[in-house]
Formats: C-alpha cells, structure tokens, sequence
C-alpha cells in the first residue's frame, strides 16, 4: 500500500520550487525590465516638464503637508532623480536590493495616494462607479482610468518585490564584468541564509 | 553583512545619489532658462482662516487668525502698497465695486457653468460680469485687469481678450509685468480653467498675502475659460502683444 500523499505542497517544497524558479534568473531579468523602462519613461517626462507641475500633482493628494514648504518643493525636486537613478540601476543590475527596496516604497506610497484619492472623488459622488474615474496622477503619463492604473501599480509592487529579493545575478553589469575579468561571481549573500 | 544590511546600504546610497542630483540640477535650472523649485516657497497658499459670527451676532476670531480677518486687511497690514504710496491719479477700488452693488449682477456661483468649485474665499463674478468689463460697459472696465492663472500653451491657444498670463510657477517674471496695475490698485478679475481648477484661487492668494492687494480687489471668475469659451464670445489668440 502506498503512503498517502500530502493533500498540498508544504512550506518547504514551494520554497524550494520558488528558489528554483528565482535561479533561472528569469523572474528578476522580467521584473528588471518592467520596472527600469517605466520609471526610466516617467522619471523623463517628469523632468522635462515644469517642476512646479509636479509639485502641484503631489499637492493634489493632500498626503504630504503644505508647511512647511519644503517637503512638497523637496519631494518635487528629488523624486524624479530617484526615480531615473532606480531605474537605471535595476537594468543595469546594479544595487539591486536597494533600488528594489526604494521602489517598492515609492510604489506603496503612489498606489495608497491614488487609491485614497479615487475614493475621495468617488465619495463625491460624480462617478457611476469607481472604475468611470479618469484622471492625471501626475505620475508623467497623462490622464489614465483609475482601476487600470491601481492594476498597473500592484503589477509594479510585485516586480519590485521580485527585484529586491532575488539572489540571481543574471546580466547584472557587476557580474559580468566580474566575469569578464575571469573572476568567480559571489553569491550575495551567505548560502542558505534566508531571504531578507 | 547581512542581505538587509545591504538592502539598506544600497538604498542609502541610491537615495543620496538621487537628491544630490535634484538639488544640483534644479539649482542650475535658473542659469539654463527653466523653472526653478525655490525650496522655502510656499506655492500652494492655503485659505486664511475666515472670522466666524456666532449666535448673538458678534464678529469672533478664528483662533489662528491671529485677530485679523480676510477682509478687513489692508495693503499697510500686509507689508503690500498702501493707499498713501500710490501714484497721483490712480484708481483705488476699496470694494469691489459696481459688480458687487449692482443688484442686477449678483456676485456668486456662475449660473451659465457646471462643475463644483473649491471653496475660496473671494467675490466671485459671473461671466456676463466679465463679458461687461471686456466690452468696457462696466463702469470700473478701465481699473480692471483680467489675469489668465493658466500655463503658457492653454493661454496661447486662446484667452479672455486683454488678459494678462499669470502662472504660479513663473509668478515673479509675470507679476513683473503687471507691478504698475497692482500699484495703482487697480481691480484684477482672475480665472483659470474652471470648474475644479485651483490655480486663479491659489494666485488671488498669492496676490493678497505674497503682494498685500486688497482682498476686496481681488475678483474671482469661477466659471473661467470653460465658461467663456462655451460661448460665443470674442477670444485672443496667441502671446499678449
């Protein structure tokens, strides 16, 4: 008689199958891609457009305080550097955790300011339904439906997660100079240690 | 290290890359022409808390209000050009006027538009109210100046004949300008797009508390470009000559 099979897979098996997966390199080459060429795309836009404009988009949310000034006029300045300097780094594989780390925080900040402010202007009760509403996040990419853009986000965060987790160092810049250079490429971090 | 050390190590640097290389780029905008983010600017003026009438009638201060009241300031008050300081000949409107007085033009939410308007704390005025100051018919049309708070290109493609392009990011290049009508007192009727635009509320402001006009000159046309335009009413194109 055969032993009786385990009804799903324990903790452990999906770990490994996760680990697995992850060192193929191809989850995180993905979410690489995905995530440096939009924000790359909207740290441009923002850029080339009048700074003020955005520090007026970021006012639009009311989740920063207006005094004193210089957190709004700051924000505006710095975020998007931060971004095109994210973006750069998760394609060319360089600081990955870090750049996954800083992006998943301004991720979770732009999603639950939008999602705060669909709600409020659904509460005002000019849209039908909450997906009717439509307008400029000020994110760089001009007026976009509300359900498809929170979409878009989680998508983002799940990338981002992927980035900042991942142990493979599949066409990152410093691994293949590394082996360039006909050195052995490090793990980054201890094997066996757990992720995070 | 551990992989969160790292994380975060990373992070820091990343973050310091990304704020040196705003601030430096954003202090060299200036020299290159560009806007530029003054960081100790307050852009985005907020509503002065208003005085409060209670049950036995009585005027009460709001508490933040330090004492004085939206509409009781006076140029003096503000740090702003008072009556005495104006040039010989000038118009000096010390309410808003025959809009405000007439009772055939009542002041307040546009009849002709929709949409809801932030609140503010400004007369508002009706666009057959404009209309009468564009055509001139209004007796105070020649001390009144009508200021478009959009961004170049909305102004450009059309705008309120005469009016003067005031945007809150170029504000000081703008308002340069016009130094010689807000000098003279003159009445300044400001709109934006309409509807939920805040930008002719944030620039009355910016007038009232930046530049001491008198709230009682300030004159906001809530219905804006939508409403003007809905219209069949004369439209300028292009930079202001």
């Amino acid at each position: 008689m055969r032993p009786t099979e385990p009804e799903g897979m324990t903790a452990a098996t999906k770990a490994t199958l996760l680990r697995r997966l992850d060192a193929t390199g191809v989850p995180l080459v993905l979410a690489r891609l995905a995530l440096g060429v939009v924000f790359i795309y909207l740290a441009l836009n923002k850029l080339s457009a009048d700074p003020h404009v955005f520090a007026k988009s970021i006012k639009q949310y009311s989740v920063l305080p207006q005094d004193p000034p210089q957190i709004i006029n700051a924000v505006a300045i710095v975020m998007p550097w931060l971004e095109l300097v994210c973006g750069v780094a998760v394609i060319l594989g360089v600081m990955l955790r870090g750049a996954g780390l800083l992006l998943l925080v301004q991720l979770v900040a732009f999603t639950l300011a939008i999602y705060k402010y669909g709600i409020d202007l659904f509460n005002q009760g000019k849209f039908a339904a909450i997906c009717d509403i439509k307008f400029d996040c000020g994110c760089g990419t001009g007026e976009q439906w509300y359900c498809e853009k929170l979409l878009g986000n989680l998508g983002l965060i799940a990338a981002a997660v992927v980035v900042a987790r991942s142990r493979s160092r599949v066409l990152c810049l410093p691994a293949m100079l590394r082996r360039r250079r006909g050195g052995v490429v490090a793990a980054p971090a201890t094997v066996g240690q757990e992720l995070g | 290290m551990t992989w969160g050390r790292w994380m975060i190590l990373e992070a820091a640097i990343l973050l310091a890359a990304g704020t040196a290389a705003g601030f430096a780029v954003n202090a060299f905008r200036e020299s290159s022409g560009k806007a530029r983010i003054e960081l100790d600017r307050q852009y985005f003026i907020r509503p002065k808390p208003r005085a409060a009438t209670n049950d036995a009638g009585n005027v009460a201060a709001a508490p933040e209000s330090g004492g004085s009241s939206g509409t009781s300031r006076t140029g003096t008050e503000t740090g702003g050009p008072g009556v005495d300081s104006l040039p010989s000949g000038s118009a000096v409107h010390s309410a808003s006027s025959s809009l405000a007085s007439d009772p055939a033009t009542p002041t307040g939410v546009d009849a002709e538009t929709d949409g809801v308007h932030p609140e503010h704390e400004f007369t508002a005025i009706t666009t057959t109210q404009v209309a009468a100051i564009v055509d001139g018919t209004d007796p105070d049309a020649a001390t009144t100046l009508l200021i478009d708070a959009r961004d170049i290109a909305p102004y450009e493609e059309g705008h309120i004949p005469g009016a003067h392009r005031c945007y809150f990011s170029t504000i000081d290049a703008d308002l340069a300008a016009i130094a010689d009508y807000l000098e003279a007192g003159y009445r300044l009727v400001v709109y934006c797009n309409g509807g939920e635009c805040e930008d002719s509320i944030n620039l009355c402001r910016m007038l009232r508390d930046e530049r001491g006009v008198l709230e009682e000159n300030l004159l906001l046309y809530e219905g804006g470009w939508k409403a003007w335009s809905a219209g069949d009413r004369p439209v300028d194109k292009g930079p202001r000559s």
